[in-house]
């Protein structure tokens, strides 16, 4: 009973989608004249739904049905997640054309997923084709950065 | 016909062959990594388009489109790894070829039952279009909300038992469509105070986010190789291609099959593959020898998984219903080109539909004589590491979704829908229905007001007329028809 009654990440997440939902429907009812009418319809089935979704979700967790999902790997998807995070903090500080190199050589560096020449030739056979095709090509600005680095 | 000849003068340009080509390497080579496939390459390769001709970029994305998925198959032959899951039920019988040393012969069956499929779908498709302009000539607004409606609940209702979680992404989809300033009402809408959501949310940087960024991040949780390759020997390809010739029966069964499944938006080439697979092996005079390396077993899937396209972007191409991931990201290739899908896109823009329908026809050929040629390398690809792949693509993501609109909003954003699309992944949430939901949340709305105005707010106007009381009688027997299947096989588990 105490592992059916635990609170599984599936769960965790319905409730969540459940507290978008209401968000996006308290935010609708706000909404005044013909603007608000569709908002209001669509969010509220919205969480209607997501409700729903929430009690079939408890319901089978406490007939302990078995779960499809696959269990959270703490360490693995923070770490999974935070490469893009550094990556955009890279951009908004160095700008793409430092940033991308400094990100794909630091990523290298930390999974030792390739020796140094290797990584080198990735480093710069990407940043050419970086530049060949949207300096060269498409001919687009790419963002200096805060520090304005740029070519 | 003169805008079929315009079409054609453009793919036989010079140009015009490089994108499509362009496409076709790429589409193989995506379509040959497991767990990546044409949807990232389609989301990454949009940003690239953007300098483009219209007709240009349909020629480079419906290259990718018709070549992913022999890409997947040359993989699901070989190293019994499908690309996709829609490659799958090649694998039953491919690999068994491959493991008796008849794997050129599996791929050149592949090769020819895949073309001759994708062509036989673009016939189909050729000749539903003018019917279906025809009928959407006669709808008004309250038949095209209750076809927005109707088409994301399809949608929601192919994922099968996550059909409640499609319903509630899609709902999402609409909501976020919603978010900018308000044209009819006037005033904002879902921006937070945030200035850069008053255009509302575009559609390349959820696109990015929730299916290359996204993909990334799975595939970093993942870690390790795509998968083990061994090596690989190809020959006997014309056996396997006469092979094709000899079981005409199977290729044209197949190929119907795949047309009319792809027909009903979101039913993904998974369920067409296996639904054709299980036919051949029905109707078969020897049904104990599928599995075990049986060349019908792959002329089968093959003709199915390529003709669904034709059939899918009927609803794509008419309604502006994409039938599925790839579908829906084309649709948006086509607004950052300034092409509105939906239903007028048929009548005012043929010469795009010629284009698409041209690429993809050459497509498939080009796929399988590179594939041919290509097969025993392309298979490297999958050896491939993790994390070389992931920060690559994370690279090109960034990039291309700054390089669209010249903004870092947009990168943010895509990175926002990268994480919220990992989650929907980790926790089965179609994500192709927000997409949907996105792309038909404008023509939802304005239909809906539209028709309310005509009605002077009598909501009967969306029962009026027979279209409208065939879609709504549609729409309520395919529910009923999934609740009773769900209610049943929960019954028989109980």
């Amino acid at each position: 009973m105490t592992q059916a009654l635990k609170i599984s990440s599936e769960m965790v997440v319905s409730l969540i989608v459940v507290i978008v939902a209401g968000l996006f429907f308290a935010g609708a009812i706000q909404m005044r004249g013909i603007g608000g009418t569709f908002p209001q319809y669509v969010s509220g089935a919205v969480l209607a739904l997501a409700l729903i979704d929430l009690a079939l979700v408890a319901a089978g967790r406490f007939r302990g049905r078995p779960s499809d999902i696959k269990p959270v790997r703490l360490s693995r998807e923070i770490e999974a997640l935070a490469w893009p995070f550094v990556l955009l903090a890279l951009v908004y500080v160095f700008g793409f054309y430092l940033a991308i190199p400094l990100f794909l050589a630091g990523f290298f560096a930390v999974k030792r997923s390739l020796g140094l020449k290797a990584s080198i030739a990735v480093i710069l056979g990407f940043s050419f084709f970086m530049y060949v095709c949207f300096i060269l090509l498409l001919r687009t600005p790419l963002y200096a950065g805060i520090l304005g680095i740029s070519f | 016909m003169d805008i079929l000849f315009d079409a054609v003068l453009n793919l036989a340009s010079l140009s015009g062959m490089f994108y499509l080509l362009l496409g076709v390497l790429v589409g193989l080579l995506f379509g040959a990594m497991p767990g990546v496939g044409g949807s990232t390459a389609l989301a990454i390769l949009i940003p690239l388009t953007f300098g483009m001709q219209p007709a240009d970029a349909i020629l480079l994305l419906g290259g990718v489109m018709g070549a992913n998925e022999f890409g997947g198959s040359l993989t699901s032959i070989l190293i019994n790894t499908p690309g996709t899951s829609t490659n799958a039920a090649t694998c039953l019988d491919g690999h068994p070829m491959a493991r008796q040393g008849k794997a050129g012969m599996a791929i050149g069956a592949a090769a020819a039952a895949s073309t001759i499929g994708g062509w036989i779908g673009i016939a189909v498709l050729l000749v539903l279009l003018p019917f279906a302009k025809t009928i959407i000539l006669s709808f008004g607004p309250p038949e095209f909300f209750l076809l927005a409606i109707a088409g994301l609940a399809a949608v929601a209702l192919s994922t099968g038992q996550y059909f409640l979680k499609g319903l509630i992404a899609g709902g999402f989809g609409l909501l976020l469509a919603m978010v900018g300033f308000d044209d009819m009402g006037g005033g904002q809408r879902y921006t937070l105070g945030i200035d850069y959501l008053w255009d509302g949310i575009s559609i390349m940087p959820m696109l990015i986010g929730v299916f290359a960024i996204a993909e990334m991040i799975k595939l970093a949780v993942d870690g390790g190789k795509l998968a083990d390759d061994t090596d690989v020997v190809v020959t006997g390809v014309m056996d396997g291609i006469k092979a094709v010739f000899k079981n005409l029966r199977t290729l044209v069964q197949g190929s119907l099959i795949g047309t009319l499944i792809g027909l009903i938006p979101g039913v993904g080439g998974t369920v067409t593959a296996f639904v054709s697979y299980s036919a051949a092996k029905q109707t078969s005079k020897d049904p104990e020898s599928f599995g075990k390396g049986n060349i019908v077993g792959v002329i089968a899937p093959e003709a199915a998984i390529n003709a669904k396209d034709g059939g899918s972007l009927v609803p794509t191409l008419a309604f502006g219903i994409p039938g599925g991931a790839e579908t829906a990201i084309f649709l948006g290739a086509m607004v950052i080109h300034g092409l509105q899908p939906g239903p007028m896109l048929l009548i005012e823009h043929e010469y795009v539909i010629f284009s698409l329908i041209l690429s993809l026809s050459l497509s498939c050929l080009l796929a399988s004589l590179i594939g041919i040629a290509s097969a025993r390398y392309l298979t490297h690809v999958t050896r491939l590491d993790i994390t070389v792949l992931v920060p690559i693509v994370l690279a090109i993501a960034f990039v291309g979704t700054y390089a669209v609109q010249s903004s870092l909003g947009d990168v943010l954003l895509a990175l926002a829908f990268g994480v919220v699309g990992y989650f929907m992944l980790k926790f089965n949430f179609p994500r192709v229905t927000m997409i949907i939901g996105l792309v038909l949340g404008s023509l939802a709305e304005r239909s809906f007001h539209q028709s309310l105005m005509i009605s002077r707010g009598d909501y009967g106007v969306f029962v009026a007329t027979t279209i409208s009381k065939v879609l709504i009688a549609l729409l309520i027997l395919a529910i009923g028809v999934f609740v009773y299947q769900r209610l049943k096989h929960a019954r028989r588990l109980a």
